[in-house]
């Protein structure tokens, strides 16, 4: 039998392939007798995978000295996985070291977070403070040696628990390093962070990208001698010559050091007897502000998710961020899928977090993590209380989770033959030029704002202000498509283009400078048979704003888009000259469908409404169709059309019961 | 205030939103006082950076998006947020955010409570608005900041050491939300919803005025002495919450509609005043607009003394928070 591995549609053990549907629970929060009654119901509701973290501040007890059971019996994490193991559920298994969990310092341990040689650092060399309760604390620094070493030791303690509860002698099949990686929210351009290790690192990346002091002299209109003599920007000197080059770098770099520590971290854990498990990784919500894109992340480990915590007026934020993963991850994975939230949330419903979680596989998650499935202190809304039964909801879930059973949703594909393009140079460049310091631009995401909405709106020399320019034109298109029924991603600008199977176009926002990576893949593209739509400018500076030839790729459309009707002229056009498929269109237009299918053709169709008011949905067909709705029950018939009414935020599953295959 | 092993549990997602509807308020435009324009239909918060030389250089709305700065120069703020149509607005110098946190983390003590870590940083947030680096509209009221021995001592009074404050609202017959406040060692440790309370309590009978003393006796054997016990019907304490009207609490608790037990020394004096307040609007009616309340001065000053001396809260923190949440609830519903 080989190790786990992780495929598009779930995790291979062996002969088995076990869909990515998991609940959490965590042990050391509930009552020992109450673990099989809890277990009981995480299997009842149809999940595989029970999900805990394993907080590095509630086992150890002082240096070197941890209790997993031999004081506390809440701790027993070894007898927690073995009744697991026992009911015939696998582990998801989530050591840390951050872990929030709304714990104290984010489940570290304080003498960890009082260590000044593990703490984050401003550019005036302060600590950072995290401001969430019960006490604002210190964020740790992802660059300090000293820290990275004292997390390589807890992972040993927990790969000596873990470790040999391993799949297939034990649960544990899968693995999360570290969590939500965002310098613990503290992710702002300039906020963090100047630890003199993270300095060190940024010498050391800066001689790797520029190559030598020249080039960097070059780029920098500066004349230092010494990579380590460059300071770290602590702001932008808007009006100095060549003052983007510094920021932009800055950037690369929270990215380049966040990667590398997960991967270090990874590698950590990795080396104790857990090794050879698949690694997740998550990011939080406001991910289009972060530092770090889902490509650059997925290179550390090997797959990242996004975490869900969305109220039902937020739906069309999940199909877009949806969207967004689904063109950049080879199996769609939500590792925390919010089903209530903590008291110091926006409060969400029962039925927020149902309707999430179809909007989500709507637009093609395909597996997830209920977080919380079992009630604890700090949470409320979880399915299952914390004596381990159901509450009422339970029933919902129970039924949405058979449905994706029933049509093998994990396995199944949503054929998509358009993507937009995501540029991370000029994502880059608006958290380069973000102005409200500490309030950044994830957190402007987070709040349903583009990311870059505080950027600063000076043209730099540029024709406009492209800070500010790339997210509404991408807006512009992705509303276009949908308003056609168009099914289209989005995909990281780093991406490789050839893993996106069965692509035929790509929208590419292109302004003065790009980078020409990303060209070069895009012309690539075109040269397979793809279409490329750039614009509106054809570039010709490179990452460093230096003259750089990029020749001219295929068609140009974008640079039309100043608005709505722009986008609906250029995907009008796009979709008669690919002869683009639109399969079951829903009318009015403020709704959408989705279609899920197999070899064999369509299985399950989504009909979303976006809108706050109730509309009646007529749903096109392309032959005879039998459908019926997962959660109510309702049967649908037609040969041409069907109607049905959906709520406000609502969104209906509709399995295909018989459709032109069974005929 | 709130301690390092706080536990808040026992709610499901009805009871929670429950409790926090009581505090949300109507889901209502709100203008901003003193707008000189009809700012009903006015949403989202504007909030503008200026550079250096106090040229806008960035400028977005919450909810809706950025702006060009260049739409927010040339008049006074008023001007700018009427013709944005926002309610409000906050003005930033580049660099503000920054210096907010850089200044709060040389100030900030890791050790002390997440009340006082928070005061620290309003603090700097106000000292940031003395100089002129961070200002709003319409201009906020410059409430005394209270230090933090003047919210222990707020909280010594309201909820002393060991003790439980304890709020349970029934809809019909059924327990619509609860929730148990706990504090010891000095901070809040607990909160506890109706789940929990449910379980300590067991069956309920549905009157609330009978149920109120099962519960309470059985929040004492699980938590501690119940200091001050709050029980009504769901309308009956939402109606109070937005009723300004003089007299609303006295009445309420004359006739039941709400049960105050145990209620302690400051309850007893807030209903009593809110009970003369009632009367003297009442007596002002009769007495054909002569106000009563002028000729009961000297009364009216020797009670606030009274009150004064046993430490009201308005004393300890320089406002009154409840009046404050009152005015506030009202503005929104």
């Amino acid at each position: 039998v080989g190790a786990p591995r992780l495929t598009g549609s779930g995790l291979q053990l062996g002969e088995r392939l076990v869909p990515l549907l998991s609940g959490a629970a965590h042990y050391f929060r509930l009552e020992p007798a109450r673990w099989r009654n809890a277990l009981e119901s995480i299997r009842g509701l149809g999940l595989h995978f029970v999900e805990t973290y394993v907080p590095w501040g509630v086992h150890e007890l002082g240096e070197g000295r941890h209790d997993f059971g031999e004081h506390d019996r809440h701790k027993n994490l070894g007898g927690f996985l073995d009744l697991a193991h026992e009911l015939g559920l696998l582990v998801f298994l989530r050591p840390g070291p951050n872990v929030n969990a709304e714990l104290p310092y984010f489940g570290l341990p304080r003498r960890i977070v009082m260590d000044e040689r593990n703490q984050a650092r401003s550019s005036r060399g302060n600590p950072l403070p995290l401001v969430v309760p019960p006490r604002m604390f210190p964020v740790p620094s992802y660059a300090s040696r000293n820290f990275r070493a004292e997390v390589g030791r807890w992972f040993q303690v927990v790969g000596e628990i873990a470790g040999p509860r391993r799949w297939p002698r034990g649960p544990v099949a899968l693995l999360q390093v570290d969590n939500e990686v965002a310098f613990y929210f503290r992710d702002s351009p300039y906020d963090s962070d100047y630890h003199p290790d993270a300095l060190a690192d940024f010498a050391r990346f800066l001689a790797r990208r520029h190559g030598s002091l020249a080039a960097l002299n070059a780029a920098y209109g500066s004349s230092y001698e010494d990579f380590a003599h460059v300071p770290a920007p602590s702001c932008l000197q808007p009006r100095a010559p060549r003052s983007l080059p510094p920021v932009l770098d800055w950037m690369r770099f929270h990215e380049a050091l966040q990667c590398e520590a997960i991967a270090d971290m990874a590698k950590k854990l990795a080396g104790t007897g857990l090794g050879g498990l698949p690694m997740v990784h998550n990011l939080p919500m406001g991910e289009g502000g972060l530092p770090s894109s889902l490509t650059a992340l997925g290179r550390a480990v090997d797959l990242v998710g996004l975490d869900y915590y969305h109220r039902r007026s937020a739906s069309r934020t999940v199909g877009r961020r949806t969207l967004r993963l689904a063109g950049n991850s080879p199996l769609p994975f939500a590792p925390e899928l919010g089903v209530g939230a903590p008291p110091w949330f926006a409060p969400r419903s029962d039925l927020d977090s149902l309707l999430g979680a179809m909007w989500a596989c709507a637009y093609g998650l395909r597996g997830f993590n209920l977080y919380m499935a079992v009630e604890r202190e700090q949470w409320y809304g979880a399915p299952i209380d914390a004596d381990g039964e159901p509450r009422a909801h339970a029933e919902h879930w129970r039924r949405f989770i058979a449905a994706l059973e029933e049509v093998g949703f994990h396995a199944l594909t949503r054929k998509v033959e358009v993507a937009l393009s995501v540029p991370a140079e000029y994502a880059q460049l608006s958290r380069a030029t973000h102005t409200l310091g500490a309030l950044s631009p994830s957190l402007l995401a987070l709040s349903g704002l583009p990311a870059s909405a505080a950027s600063r709106a000076d043209r730099f020399g540029f024709e406009q202000p492209i800070q500010l320019s790339w997210e509404p034109l991408l807006e512009r298109c992705e509303e276009a498509l949908s308003a056609a029924h168009v099914p289209y991603v989005c995909v990281d600008g780093e991406r490789d283009l050839a893993a996106c199977a069965g692509l035929r176009a790509v929208i590419a926002p292109s302004f003065e400078f790009a980078d020409p990576e990303r060209w070069r893949r895009l012309a690539q593209f075109a040269e397979r048979g793809g279409t490329v739509l750039w614009g509106p400018a054809l570039p010709h500076l490179d990452l460093d704003l230096q003259p750089h030839a990029f020749p001219e790729i295929g068609g140009r459309g974008a640079s039309h888009v100043r608005d709505a009707a722009d986008a609906d002229a250029l995907v009008q056009g796009l979709c008669e000259q690919l002869q683009l498929p639109r399969p079951f269109p829903v009318s009015p237009r403020t709704l959408r469908s989705t279609v899920h299918e197999d070899a064999r053709g369509p299985r399950v169709v989504f009909v979303l409404n976006g809108g706050d008011s109730a509309e009646h949905a007529e749903l096109s067909l392309p032959g005879k169709l039998a459908l019926r709705d997962a959660m109510s029950g309702e049967r649908f018939e037609g040969a041409e059309s069907i109607t049905m009414p959906v709520p406000a935020w609502g969104c209906r599953m509709l399995i295909v019961e018989r459709g032109p295959r069974d005929q | 205030v709130i301690s390092e092993d706080f536990r808040f549990e026992g709610f499901d997602t009805r009871d929670y939103l429950n409790l926090l509807s009581l505090f949300r308020g109507q889901d209502a435009p709100s203008p901003a006082a003193g707008a000189s324009f009809d700012a009903a239909q006015a949403r989202g918060t504007l909030v503008l950076v200026l550079d250096a030389d106090g040229t806008p250089c960035a400028a977005l709305i919450t909810g809706h998006g950025p702006v060009a700065p260049d739409d927010c120069s040339g008049d006074d703020l008023a001007g700018v947020c009427e013709r944005l149509g926002v309610a409000r607005a906050v003005v930033l110098h580049e660099g503000a955010v920054e210096e907010l946190t850089e200044r709060a983390a040389q100030r900030l003590s890791f050790t002390a409570d997440y009340a006082a870590q928070w005061l620290t940083l309003l603090a700097v947030a106000r000292e940031l608005e003395g100089e002129g680096k961070l200002c709003f509209w319409p201009p906020r009221t410059q409430l005394p900041l209270p230090t933090s021995n003047m919210l222990l001592r707020a909280l010594d009074l309201l909820l002393p050491e060991d003790h439980v404050l304890l709020v349970a609202l029934w809809e019909g017959d059924a327990l619509w939300t609860a929730c148990a406040l706990h504090r010891r060692g000095g901070e809040i440790d607990r909160v506890a919803g109706p789940e929990l309370v449910l379980d300590w309590t067991g069956p309920l009978g549905g009157d609330y005025r009978r149920d109120q003393r099962a519960m309470r006796r059985a929040v004492e054997r699980a938590l501690g002495t119940v200091h001050l016990g709050l029980f009504a019907q769901r309308e009956a304490i939402e109606g109070l919450l937005r009723d300004p009207r003089p007299g609303a609490w006295a009445r309420a608790v004359a006739l039941r509609e709400i049960i105050i037990s145990p209620s302690p020394p400051y309850v007893h004096l807030a209903v009593g005043a809110d009970a003369a307040r009632a009367a003297g609007q009442r007596a002002r009616e009769w007495f054909g607009g002569i106000d009563i309340g002028a000729y009961l001065a000297p009364a009216a000053t020797f009670a606030r003394e009274r009150v004064a001396r046993i430490g009201s809260i308005t004393n300890i923190l320089g406002f009154n928070p409840l009046q404050a949440l009152a005015a506030r609830l009202r503005r929104r519903g």
